[in-house]
């Protein structure tokens, strides 16, 4: 604004419209940053409650086979079977019946009660020392066809010990 | 002691008797000491006591006291008699100098209940402020009013006045006699113009006052004549710097009233219709001036800048002859030792009376008497006499270095049309006499000349445009019409250059009225012919960032006049654009480089590189300031022409922060981010929608969107849940194989609020169907 004039011109208008857009724009990144944060936080959370679900179930009773050999839950299908982003929310939403429908969910007592955007699913093999196990979440947050994977891995080693076999795994975070 | 003449020594014990006395004097205040003593005498006559002053000061010790009546002069020395006027509620009478003066009028109008002049005060003075007085001044025939001749102040008074008119440029409070023309004062005379029985002798048309010897008429006209060519156009005509046009134009009658030499009798002396016509003509140029509004703002700049040191600060130096003058103002007037030859006037531009005005200030040097004649000669403009008094003294005295400057000086005046002849003769003039005043006045004179010029060239301020664009732009306009014939490029440009500093006597301002005068005299010339240009010239004015004045003949055009008469100039698309680039870049191609001839503008195709000094290499920052400020105005000139091209108006100008184009590009920018960012965050999907009826299912779904293998439906009926289990397996491996065939091997159904409801998953063992409770 000039000495001497009151008020803006139409000219200073537009230029502090201009540069509020900018930093909207600038701003939206972050604001999608930050909500990958939370997805990220999901993804852990919910990993973390079927690996130590999944470690309890070793080493309790429900753990020893037939063989008396001790062995992680069976392997599951992928829950749910088509990723979420196709749903109109962008997320999924499986009812707890539905989780206790699949056995090994039922035995690791894993359900997630509130909408959620990764599929998830277990892996095991193996009994005794040498067994192992993969808690695996996998999800495309925005349907471009590149899934995001995390995975926790843990085997049982000579001592019969539950050892993590390496820190999380994240493919195309 | 006698109350009356002596008074003004010894006032108070004088007053005190008189108020102590049965009746109450009359104040007589005047200035001139005749009208003074013809009030007193009136008075004494009627024996009516009264006490007199010359001024107000003296005045006011008397206005606390009882009075029986006031005569007052229509002009005081001290200061406005109105004063005095209001201050004392007593009867009134106003002494005018001179009849039907604008001051006594005006004090009439303050409560004096009348004007008389000296003649009418034996027999009206006392039965006025009685209140017997009958006609008011008005309705007084001016034949029968004799001119007051006021007490003439005192030489010094009336040097330092006049000096300060002369110099300060201020209007002169009337304080001296002008000699009224005969037909209009003199009863007399008026019977021998009506009878016309004698010839008009000079005796006869002189005044009834001249009649009596105590003016000389015609030695008084010269000398009016004198003062008037001396005085500004304000003091000619009695005006004030700030008065308007009708106030102009009512002086101006005023003026013509008493001077129009028409009004002269036909039998008057020739000598005396010679002298009023000067003055009349004085009168005439000074109203032809004022009226003018550009030539009145130009003649106030040429007041205020030169000499006074008010207004815009003069670039001119102070030189000896300055301190001289300035020494000489201080003293008194020398007397006249030369006899004064008669005016004729041989210049308008270097007007010898206005110009060596000052120097009448100056002590006369101790010198040859012939040669104090020679400059006397100068100093009014009559260089053929000064240069015949100078040959007859160098013949008697070859080496007197008085003379040869002298010499030098008459050279000059007489060289006037030339600048460089008269710098070159001031020059030779100072090295002959260093100390003579005429050659240092004429010295002084081409500063000032250069100052003005330079003042009017170089005020630039940043958004103007550089006289070069003016400049182009005025040729690209004339080249673009039927002028193009009358006046050449080259020619044209070399005009403009050399009358710019007349067309743009105010920075930012660009009168065309310098250009049209040149133009008129051109062969071929017609106004059809030059109003398209111009015109066309002032419908750039946004372009330009300048105010353009057209020529007063073309001030009357209508506005759809002007508009068709601009457009019928039709200077090419992008043209003025492209002009005014390719002259504000300041390294500008040569005309002989490679680019492309036809796009080049024409005022630089046929750019003559005309000679010219090579100008002193322009600092950096002045040269990109000059850089910046042609291409802003060359940014303007594309906003404002619509005919410019796409290519054109997409160059963002430089120039200020904030202009319309740079926040334009900026706020496109911005929302082009923003709505790009919004779309890609929020509303682009990377899905695709698979048409309903392609898929031909029974299953109320709504949507399905499809990714990769992978595709979701949006079941709309929930109630298709509770169908038969066989039933809805059936219906949706019908779906999935459909899907099967687009690529798609696993579909989930949902609800609308993402609740996985079921899903099927083609594989080579089969389809694998699944309900989610």
């Amino acid at each position: 604004m000039r000495s001497g004039q009151r008020g803006i011109s139409s000219l200073e208008v537009a230029t502090g419209v201009s540069l509020c857009c900018i930093l909207v724009s600038v701003a939206i990144p972050g604001y999608v940053r930050m909500n990958r944060a939370a997805r990220r936080n999901e993804v852990a959370d919910n990993l973390r409650r079927m690996y130590d679900a999944s470690l309890a179930y070793y080493t309790s009773e429900r753990g020893r086979g037939t063989g008396q050999a001790r062995q992680f839950p069976a392997s599951t299908r992928i829950a749910p079977v088509v990723k979420c982003c196709l749903s109109p929310t962008e997320r999924c939403l499986l009812g707890r019946s539905a989780w206790a429908n699949e056995p090994t969910f039922n035995a690791l007592a894993f359900s997630i009660d509130e909408p959620f955007y990764f599929q998830y699913q277990y892996e095991s093999q193996g009994q005794g020392v040498g067994a192992n196990f993969t808690v695996r979440a996998l999800g495309d947050l925005n349907c471009d066809g590149k899934m995001s994977t995390y995975e926790r891995t843990a085997s049982v080693d000579a001592s019969q010990n539950l050892v993590e076999t390496r820190p999380m795994f994240i493919k195309n975070e | 002691m006698k109350c009356g003449e002596n008074m003004l020594t010894n006032i108070l014990p004088c007053y005190t008797r008189i108020v102590a006395g049965v009746s109450q004097p009359i104040l007589v205040v005047v200035a001139d000491k005749g009208a003074r003593m013809a009030a007193i005498a009136a008075l004494r006559g009627a024996g009516r006591p009264f006490v007199a002053a010359a001024d107000l000061e003296r005045a006011r010790q008397f206005l606390s006291g009882p009075l029986a009546g006031l005569v007052i002069g229509d002009t005081l020395p001290d200061g406005d008699p109105a004063d005095i006027l209001r201050k004392v509620r007593v009867p009134s009478v106003v002494l005018a100098h001179q009849p039907g003066a604008q001051a006594a009028r005006s004090l009439v109008a303050s409560g004096a209940l009348r004007a008389l002049s000296v003649a009418q005060l034996p027999n009206e003075l006392v039965s006025t402020l009685d209140g017997k007085g009958e006609s008011p001044p008005d309705e007084q025939p001016q034949e029968e009013i004799i001119v007051v001749e006021a007490e003439e102040p005192d030489a010094a008074t009336v040097r330092a006045e006049r000096a300060e008119a002369i110099t300060a440029r201020t209007p002169l409070p009337k304080n001296r006699p002008i000699a009224e023309p005969v037909h209009r004062t003199t009863s007399a005379n008026k019977t021998n113009d009506a009878t016309g029985a004698e010839p008009a002798s000079s005796e006869a048309r002189r005044p009834a006052s001249a009649q009596h010897g105590e003016v000389d008429l015609a030695a008084t006209l010269c000398e009016e004549l004198d003062f008037l060519k001396r005085a500004n156009h304000y003091r000619v005509l009695k005006l004030t710097p700030e008065a308007n046009e009708f106030e102009i134009s009512d002086a101006f009658q005023r003026f013509a009233d008493e001077w129009d030499p028409a009004r002269l009798p036909a039998d008057a002396d020739a000598g005396m219709r010679a002298t009023m016509s000067e003055m009349y003509s004085v009168g005439r140029n000074a109203f032809d001036v004022l009226i003018n509004p550009i030539r009145r703002e130009q003649y106030r700049l040429s007041l205020t800048a030169p000499v006074t040191g008010s207004g815009p600060p003069s670039t001119v130096p102070a030189t000896r002859l300055s301190l001289l003058t300035s020494r000489a103002r201080a003293g008194t007037r020398p007397p006249e030792t030369a006899a004064k030859p008669t005016f004729e006037p041989t210049s308008k531009d270097l007007d010898a009376t206005e110009l060596f005005a000052d120097l009448d200030f100056l002590e006369p040097l101790p010198e040859d008497p012939r040669l104090q004649q020679i400059r006397a000669y100068i100093r009014v403009g009559q260089a053929e006499q000064a240069q015949e008094g100078l040959d007859a003294l160098l013949e008697d005295e070859p080496q007197n270095e008085h003379a040869l400057a002298l010499v030098h000086v008459v050279e000059a005046l007489l060289g006037k049309e030339r600048t460089q002849v008269v710098k070159k003769e001031v020059e030779k003039a100072l090295e002959a006499d260093p100390d003579c005043p005429e050659a240092l006045v004429l010295q002084e004179h081409l500063a000032e000349r250069r100052a003005n010029k330079l003042r009017g060239i170089l005020q630039h301020q940043p958004g103007w445009p550089s006289r070069r664009v003016v400049i182009e732009a005025i040729v690209l306009a004339f080249n673009h019409s039927a002028l193009r014939d009358v006046v050449g490029t080259d020619a044209l440009r070399m005009v403009l250059t050399g009358r710019y500093a007349d067309m743009v006597q105010q920075p930012g301002h660009l009168d065309l009225q310098p250009l049209w005068e040149i133009l008129k005299s051109q062969p071929g010339f017609s106004v059809d012919k030059a109003q398209p240009p111009l015109c066309r010239l002032k419908s750039w004015e946004p372009a330009l960032q300048i105010t353009i004045d057209l020529p007063a003949e073309l001030g009357r055009l209508t506005r759809a006049d002007f508009d068709r008469l601009a457009f019928s100039c039709a200077v090419p698309e992008g043209k003025l654009y492209e002009t005014l680039r390719q002259v504000s870049l300041p390294d500008r191609p040569s005309h002989g480089g490679s680019g492309p001839q036809r796009s080049a503008p024409i005022a630089q195709r046929s750019a003559p590189a005309p000679r010219r000094q090579t100008p002193a290499p322009m600092p950096a920052q002045r040269a990109q300031s000059a850089a910046a400020r042609g291409k802003a105005v060359a940014a303007a000139a594309l906003a404002a022409s619509p005919r410019a091209s796409r290519r054109e108006r997409n160059k963002a100008p430089p120039g200020n922060l904030l202009n319309v184009r740079r926040v334009q590009t900026l706020m496109a920018a911005a929302a082009a981010l923003l709505v790009g960012s919004v779309y890609l965050t929020f509303l682009f999907k990377h899905t695709k929608t698979i048409p309903l009826k392609s898929i031909q299912a029974d299953i109320p779904l709504v949507s399905i969107e499809r990714s990769g293998d992978m595709a979701g439906g949006v079941l709309g009926d929930l109630g298709w849940l509770y169908r038969d289990l066989p039933f809805k397996k059936k219906q949706l491996d019908e779906v999935i194989r459909v899907l099967e065939t687009k690529g798609i091997t696993r579909f989930a159904m949902y609800d609308v609020t993402g609740r996985v409801l079921a899903s099927a998953v083609a594989s080579d063992e089969g389809t694998v169907i699944e309900f989610y409770p």
